[in-house]
């Protein structure tokens, strides 16, 4: 098929009050439209989750419409507006991760408008050709899944001396029936179902890791079953839908332009070429994300508040401040995190070939990163996928450097200015994967902070109970996330820093809503370059 | 007759200079600490009859120093080495003691005088007690000679004490020696044993376990101390934090051992070292409830499971299989809460204990190493001493006239360490027999 006569497969979501009567009644009156278009029926346009529309661009559709009601009929109430604010974030999140924002569109009809329904899809149809094929496939794995045999003799699993160790710390064990003991001797029983049915429990935290007698790699061994599972097209229970995973995949087939880091950046002092180079990651996607994440629960991000997009903004300011000007690969990619924790291999090792390439290119010697799981990522996984032979920084590590040669001043507050007491909380691949617990409290102190430390701080800390790779949110995740709170609020502590957007997103997330009484869980949460940087611009 | 060098004068290096000295070769024992004893002299009780550990061993040390054909050569290590079996010869160097042993009567006299009064860790009590500068290294060490620690007496830190040092004055036979020198000596012998025994792994490394941080956490070895009516709490056991007696008192095992990323092996003796632990705790407090949170019992060797059961049923310890992986501190009481999976149960349980004993993982000597470089043996990937073949010859090496005993060369328990001695003496003495070097009469 020659491109001139491609049909464009199209996503048409329906609300069924409205638009499905109105696709309805173009069928029932035989009017023509193109036959690339699969309409699929939804109870309201507000049903119609991001994920949804990710996951059609994802699977290689070429566009995607939302048909409501007419502003003011939704029988809903107000799930059309719903739907507009939806497409509105979609469109710039789109933008962001390179699909042309002009393939989703959303459109009203009433239940009579069944002509003007089939003249808006043929015209939408038409928009579609002329921007050409969308060229993004889901690659699946080739090769054949792998034996678990193979996995339990690559993660030392065969070594497990049933001592319990890893269970009796483990955060998932403490909030729902999950044991890493227990699954890894299923494992060796055999048992494959057992093990995948609790492979999307753990969070990969690493605690069991760090202190098991026998080396199991515990992490390692459920990313390996996760793989397994991703050969028969098995998505866990998602939370935010894979949006996450979705944007990913989607993005290590694109193209994305520069613009979203350019705008972040622009009254800061970036370049585009230079030996320090700052990955910025993607946070500032999270502008668009979090204004609806759109997951179950249906919490508006601004109601939760975190403040992530604009960490970068503050790593950047800080390093300026320090007379440092970082360069910014300004068409970076995902890191991969997430793909890789779920097994996909392949799309991971897309994406890091092609940091690793524009890295180089940018003249990168030194990394340095601001989101602890892209440093984690960057640092240990890059090197084992792609030729990548830069030094990889956390910005505490460099923030540190820069404080010790005098470059850079966080302390020197005003004598009237309380001394705000702050914990800190570890995030696991900071701490336990890669080991950095000093540079974030040398800066807080330095900052003039004082520092109380949490019952679990350091090597012990726990997990913040975020779901890893966002996969299943859940009441266990809840229990994990409220225990962390209230050991940070017994810490008497006004302020609760972390190093984390994860952590940071997870923790708040758990402080809506309503609370078991008698649980104190207030405590502001806020990013630790967030709070060097406020520091720094209240000293200055 | 022969010349011997014993290097370590812990039980298995008594016994080995015992045995050959009965045998009429002239034996040095070369140790590098102020007194022989070892290990065993800081043990309360052995197990698994709960004998007095010094009342066994404290005759022997007597013995072995007033043997007329044992030399005991504290304070010293060895630095060197030259030849081959039959005709060896090694260079010890003996640090300074400030104190001449010839003179010395162990009167104590100047430990009561010394200004810096009960101010220094004591090593012998697992820093638990406190010394002055001048010291015993403990009650029963052998030779009963005081010594000065360098490191903080003011005489040889700063040259001047007051108008002059209390103990120069305290001291009838004048034995202190601000000016002595460390001693080089050159021992020609025709074989060596060595018997160099054990240090504990670093407890601190193991951070889950908070030793260190938690005041209430002791090492078995501590609470040895503390058990024993000779350590620095006259035998009360009572914890760090508040100097109470605790109620409960819980034994965690295997702390870096049997574990591949730190110390795989066994050590062949902390299950039954906790059991006498969780034993004595019960016999001086029998209110007090005991927990052991084991791996897998081992319990080897004659009439110790018997041991195991006695304390099962007799002194009501509670076994649980499930090692821990985390110790919290309440912060009020300083009681620590221990998070464990029953094995049995398969449930997670806490524990709330007053006082929490990690048995940590013995190993190689620190000087080990260094030692093997000198002596031209090999040690195993962990350190300890390697034998030249575990079956057929357990205590020779790869060079002919060196013999290994005791836990420098792998996990034992004392009558193994001792056992392995006399079969040391007695290849000692056939390398003796077979170079037929005549000391007596000839050199």
């Amino acid at each position: 098929m020659s491109e001139e006569d491609f049909e464009p497969r199209i996503v048409v979501f329906c609300c069924t009050g409205c638009a499905y009567a109105s696709a309805d009644l173009s069928g029932a009156t035989r009017l023509q439209y193109p036959p690339g278009v699969r309409i699929v029926r939804v109870l309201c346009a507000g049903r119609v989750d991001p994920y949804f529309v990710l996951r059609a661009f994802e699977r290689g559709f070429d566009g995607v419409l939302i048909a409501a009601c007419h502003p003011g009929d939704c029988r809903y109430h107000s799930g059309n507006e719903k739907a507009a604010q939806r497409v509105q974030m979609l469109k710039e999140l789109l933008g962001a991760i390179g699909i042309d924002a002009k393939r989703l569109r959303l459109d009203y009809f009433a239940s009579v408008e069944g002509g003007k329904f089939a003249h808006r899809i043929t015209k939408f149809v038409n928009e579609v050709r002329n921007l050409g094929r969308n060229e993004v496939r889901v690659e699946r794995p080739k090769d054949a899944p792998e034996e678990l045999e193979s996995i339990i003799a690559d993660t030392a699993v065969y070594y497990c001396a049933e001592c319990g160790k890893c269970t009796s710390i483990c955060p998932v064990s403490e909030a729902k029936p999950f044991s890493p003991r227990v699954t890894v001797g299923q494992a060796l029983f055999g048992f494959t179902n057992d093990v995948e049915q609790v492979a999307f429990d753990c969070l990969t935290c690493g605690r069991c890791g760090d202190i098991c007698p026998a080396v199991v790699d515990f992490p390692e061994f459920i990313r390996r079953v996760r793989r397994r599972l991703l050969f028969e097209s098995y998505e866990p229970n998602p939370s935010h839908g894979n949006l996450f995973v979705s944007s990913a995949r989607i993005m290590s087939q694109t193209e994305v332009d520069g613009g979203m880091r350019r705008a972040l950046f622009k009254e800061l002092k970036t370049k585009a070429r230079g030996e320090l180079v700052y990955f910025t990651g993607c946070a500032p996607l999270y502008q668009f994300l979090f204004k609806d994440i759109g997951c179950a629960v249906d919490l508006p991000f601004e109601r939760i508040g975190a403040e992530i997009a604009s960490i970068p903004r503050d790593a950047v300011f800080l390093m300026n401040r320090a007379g440092v000007t970082p360069a910014i690969a300004e068409r970076e990619k995902c890191c991969g995190h997430d793909l890789y924790w779920i097994g996909d291999d392949e799309t991971f090792r897309a994406l890091a070939r092609y940091n690793a390439t524009l890295l180089r290119e940018t003249g990168a010697k030194r990394v340095v990163c601001s989101c602890p799981e892209g440093y984690w990522i960057l640092k240990q996984k890059y090197p084992e996928f792609v030729e990548f032979d830069f030094e990889v920084l956390h910005i505490s590590e460099l923030l540190q450097e820069l404080v010790e040669r005098s470059d850079l001043q966080l302390g020197s507050a005003p004598a009237d200015r309380e001394r705000i007491s702050v914990t800190y909380q570890d995030p696991c691949r900071l701490g336990k994967l890669l080991g950095v617990y000093d540079a974030p409290r040398f800066l807080l102190q330095e900052a003039g902070f004082t520092l109380s430390e949490m019952a679990h701080a350091r090597e012990i800390a726990n997990c913040c109970g975020g779901p890893n790779a966002w996969v299943g949110c859940g009441s266990a995740h809840r229990r994990m996330q409220l225990t962390r709170l209230e050991e940070a609020t017994a810490t008497g502590s006004e302020l609760l820093v972390t190093a984390c957007p994860k952590c940071q997103a997870h923790l708040r997330c758990a402080q809506l809503g309503d609370l078991p009484p008698g649980r104190s869980v207030k405590i502001e949460i806020k990013d630790l370059v967030t709070v060097l940087a406020d520091a720094v611009r209240e000293v200055h | 007759m022969g010349r011997v060098l014993v290097i370590g004068g812990g039980i298995a290096g008594i016994q080995a200079a015992l045995d050959l000295g009965d045998r009429g070769h002239e034996v040095y024992l070369v140790e590098k600490k102020p007194s022989i004893g070892g290990r065993m002299a800081q043990l309360d009780k052995t197990f698994p009859t709960n004998d007095c550990s010094i009342c066994i061993l404290a005759p022997k040390m007597l013995e072995c120093f007033g043997h007329p054909n044992v030399t005991v050569i504290t304070n010293a290590e060895v630095m060197g080495l030259e030849g081959a079996a039959g005709n060896f010869t090694a260079r010890i160097v003996k640090k300074p003691r400030f104190v001449d042993e010839h003179k010395c009567t162990g009167c104590g006299r100047c430990v009561l005088a010394c200004r810096l009064k009960a101010r220094y860790p004591d090593e012998f009590n697992m820093n638990l007690g406190k010394r002055p500068a001048i010291s015993l290294y403990f009650i029963q060490a052998v030779p009963r000679v005081a010594i000065i620690d360098d490191e903080h007496c003011l005489m040889l830190t700063k040259g001047k004490c007051g108008k002059s040092p209390p103990c120069v004055e305290a001291c009838g036979p004048d034995a202190i020696d601000f000016e002595q020198q460390p001693e080089e000596l050159e021992l020609d012998v025709d074989a060596i044993i060595v018997a160099t025994g054990y240090d504990f792994a670093e407890p601190t490394q193991f951070k889950e376990y908070g030793y260190s941080v938690y005041p209430n956490v002791l090492t078995a070895l501590e609470f040895e101390r503390l058990i024993c009516a000779g350590g620095p709490t006259e035998g009360h056991l009572l914890r760090p934090s508040d100097g109470n007696v605790p109620r409960t008192v819980v034994f965690i095992q295997c702390v870096g051992l049997r574990d591949r990323s730190n110390y795989p092996y066994c050590c062949s003796v902390c299950c039954l070292n906790a059991t006498k632990g969780a034993i004595l705790t019960r016999e001086h407090y029998p209110d007090t409830k005991t927990y052991i949170l084991y791996s897998e019992l081992r319990a080897v060797g004659k009439r110790s499971q018997e041991y195991l059961d006695r304390g099962e049923s007799e002194y009501e310890i509670t076994y649980v299989r499930g090692r821990p992986g985390e110790i919290i501190e309440d912060k009020e009481t300083k009681n620590l809460i221990i998070k464990y999976e029953d094995m049995a149960t398969g449930k997670l349980e806490r524990i709330e204990a007053e006082l929490v004993v990690l048995n940590t993982a013995p190993i190689p000597s620190k000087s080990a190493k260094e030692l093997a470089a000198v002596l031209g043996i090999p040690v195993d990937e962990y350190g300890f001493f390697t034998p030249i073949d575990r079956l057929g010859a357990p205590i020779e090496t790869n060079k002919a006239g060196i013999f290994l005993i005791g836990y420098a060369q792998g996990p034992k328990d004392i009558p193994e360490s001792v056992a392995q001695a006399s079969a040391a003496a007695a290849a000692a003495s056939e390398i003796i027999a077979r170079t037929g070097r005549d000391h007596i009469d000839g050199a």
